[in-house]
């Protein structure tokens, strides 16, 4: 259950900066969004394995964040007040916090930017 | 993969395996080690914790590349105030499958350092002379026949119109033969699985891929050597390797958390050496960046050693991560990603870090220790950099500090602060090194002048661990002539 709900918030997460980036993919046919997330949480398995858990924890606990102070887990906000936690996250004032985000982004820009490569090419 | 190295590779190892010699590791240390002892007529078994990819297998500095051959997916960091991001080779041929080949050798003042401080034998200029020419006969080092990409020659030019040292540095690289000089030459990059692992399997060298070492243990005259060979996710099988003499050449930070988990400390892991990066996105109005850009070759030397200058690949996604710092302007690298390119200002240093091993876990924990001076060094690299980057007509530039204001014009120099904010600074580095120094100064040194592990009958390092400190240049043209030099004085031909 709960590597479960890593995942979804994961998910969450990696769709929701896709989604600010505000980028339309140029082909219908293709929709990369969940490769990009089976790239985050694969690079998540491949990281060293004491900053796992860590990850996890943290990103639970993103995830509850939202439900203490707008009422809805994260991975259940609308677009706007998601983006409103990221950002909040993004200029914490405890580094963890801007490390996870800076985490995930980085990831999701990575593989994001590669697919639109790939599909140019 | 070639026939041959089909035919040496172990795919079902049986326990126990005995050779005389075991080489643990397959990057330039390993490879060159292998193949030297594998050519004078010993028994030696390669062992690498990775997997066997061509260079072909993927494109150079592609997320694919990430994924498939640096450890831990390219996401390992230092951690310290502020953190340092750094990379591995996790494959057949190590860091050399996944680096730009650009080719220094060791600066004189560097060894003569070495001897002093650490009591390094038989280590001049002179003496490691033969050795530099024969490696870089062997991996074909070579400066660009044709037009340097635009982005390098952007720093070349900058440094030229300050009056600053520029210089094109070589590169392992073999390039098609041409006759356009105005083209970016294309050609083929030159590494371990080019070079020395076919060479050494030529040689009779027998290569054991995805095995990781766990521990190794010494009993009578032999070394035991335990570890798992992991052939994919779901199979793993418990490997023993029984050699009269050992070679650990797993790199800076692999090396020395195999000795600490063996038991062997005494000056391992406790002075890593790295040369810390600051990284600046600049934005240019003319076009600097293409597709097929290939890899920047110049590198500015004016403040060598403190610190040099280069470019970096410039992607289109390593440009968009690079510029999560300055979130506002992100649409810049989707509008005009062909008029950007990534800077780099690399210090020398003076810090240290330590590697060790959690109890529980499998990957070692780094730590790194900037001093003051280090980040002094830092801010005054970012502000030379910017300032050369401005003189060679950039128009906008975007430090890797996270939501610092980017600079538009010469007078915002006065705004990078003297010390770099440690919170907002985003370092990297590609090279690690120095954490299990040479010399026979027993206080600061874990192996002798050769590379034996002080204390241990045959057992050596050959790797970036050796050298004593952080070389202020591309270190793997320093790791392969002394790999050289030290199997040619085991094979008693020195």
């Amino acid at each position: 259950m709960i590597n479960q709900l890593f995942k979804n918030t994961a998910s969450a997460l990696c769709y929701s900066i896709i989604q600010q980036s505000g980028e339309p993919i140029h082909s219908s046919s293709v929709f990369p969004h969940n490769d990009v997330v089976r790239f985050v949480l694969q690079q998540h398995n491949r990281m060293p394995d004491y900053l796992r858990f860590p990850i996890v924890f943290l990103t639970l606990l993103f995830n509850f964040w939202g439900f203490i102070v707008r009422g809805y887990p994260f991975s259940r906000q609308p677009h706007t007040m998601r983006w409103c936690q990221i950002s909040a996250w993004k200029n914490a004032p405890i580094s963890i916090c801007r490390d996870l985000m800076r985490f995930y982004e980085s990831l999701v820009v990575l593989c994001w930017k590669s697919e639109q490569i790939k599909e140019l090419n | 993969m070639s026939k041959s190295v089909q035919n040496h590779r172990i795919t079902h190892p049986k326990s126990p395996l005995t050779c005389e010699i075991a080489v643990i590791g397959s990057g330039p240390g390993g490879a060159i080690t292998a193949c030297l002892l594998a050519e004078a007529g010993r028994d030696v078994l390669l062992i690498e914790e990775g997997s066997y990819f061509s260079l072909e297998s993927c494109r150079a500095f592609s997320q694919a590349e990430l994924e498939q051959k640096y450890r831990n997916g390219g996401l390992t960091a230092a951690f310290g105030k502020p953190k340092i991001q750094y990379v591995e080779g996790r494959c057949v041929g190590g860091g050399s499958e996944i680096n730009s080949g650009l080719y220094h050798r060791t600066p004189p003042e560097i060894l003569e350092k070495w001897q002093t401080e650490f009591a390094v034998e038989s280590l001049t200029e002179a003496e490691l002379l033969p050795h530099f020419e024969a490696c870089e006969q062997a991996v074909t080092v070579c400066k660009l026949p044709g037009k340097p990409p635009l982005a390098s020659l952007k720093l070349h030019q900058g440094a030229v119109s300050l009056g600053w040292q520029s210089l094109e540095v070589p590169r392992w690289f073999r390039y098609q033969a041409q006759t356009d000089p105005a083209v970016t030459p294309k050609g083929t990059r030159q590494s371990m699985t080019q070079t020395f692992i076919p060479r050494a399997i030529d040689a009779g060298c027998k290569l054991l891929t995805n095995t990781r070492i766990n521990f190794i243990r010494k009993q009578g005259k032999q070394w035991f050597i335990k570890g798992n060979y992991i052939p994919d996710y779901q199979s793993k099988q418990a490997v023993e390797i029984q050699a009269k003499t050992l070679f650990i050449c797993c790199g800076a930070i692999q090396t020395p958390a195999l000795l600490r988990r063996s038991g062997i400390t005494k000056n391992i892991g406790n002075s890593l050496q790295m040369h810390s990066t600051v990284k600046v996105i600049a934005q240019f109005n003319e076009i600097v960046n293409s597709k097929d850009m290939g890899v920047p070759v110049h590198q500015v030397k004016e403040f060598s050693p403190r610190f040099s200058f280069g470019c970096s690949i410039s992607s289109p996604p390593y440009l968009a991560v690079g510029m999560t710092d300055h979130p506002q302007y992100k649409h810049e690298v989707d509008q005009n990603w062909q008029k950007m390119a990534i800077y780099y200002a690399m210090i020398t240093g003076q810090g240290q870090g330590s590697v060790r091993c959690l109890p529980g876990f499998r990957d070692p924990l780094v730590r790194y220790h900037l001093t003051q001076q280090d980040l002094k060094d830092l801010s005054e690299a970012l502000q030379k950099l910017s300032q050369l980057l401005f003189e060679a007509g950039a128009k906008i530039l975007y430090p890797s500090i996270s939501n610092f204001p980017r600079l538009t014009q010469p007078n915002d120099l006065k705004h990078i602060p003297d010390l770099l904010p440690k919170s907002q600074t985003n370092l990297m580095t590609v090279h690690v090194m120095s954490s299990c120094p040479m010399g026979e100064n027993l206080e600061k040194c874990a192996a002798n002048s050769f590379g034996k592990v002080h204390g241990f009958d045959n057992l050596y390092i050959s790797d970036a661990s050796l050298l004593c400190t952080a070389p202020g240049v591309n270190p793997q043209g320093s790791i392969m002539a002394i790999t050289r030099r030290n199997v040619l004085k085991f094979l008693g031909k020195l």
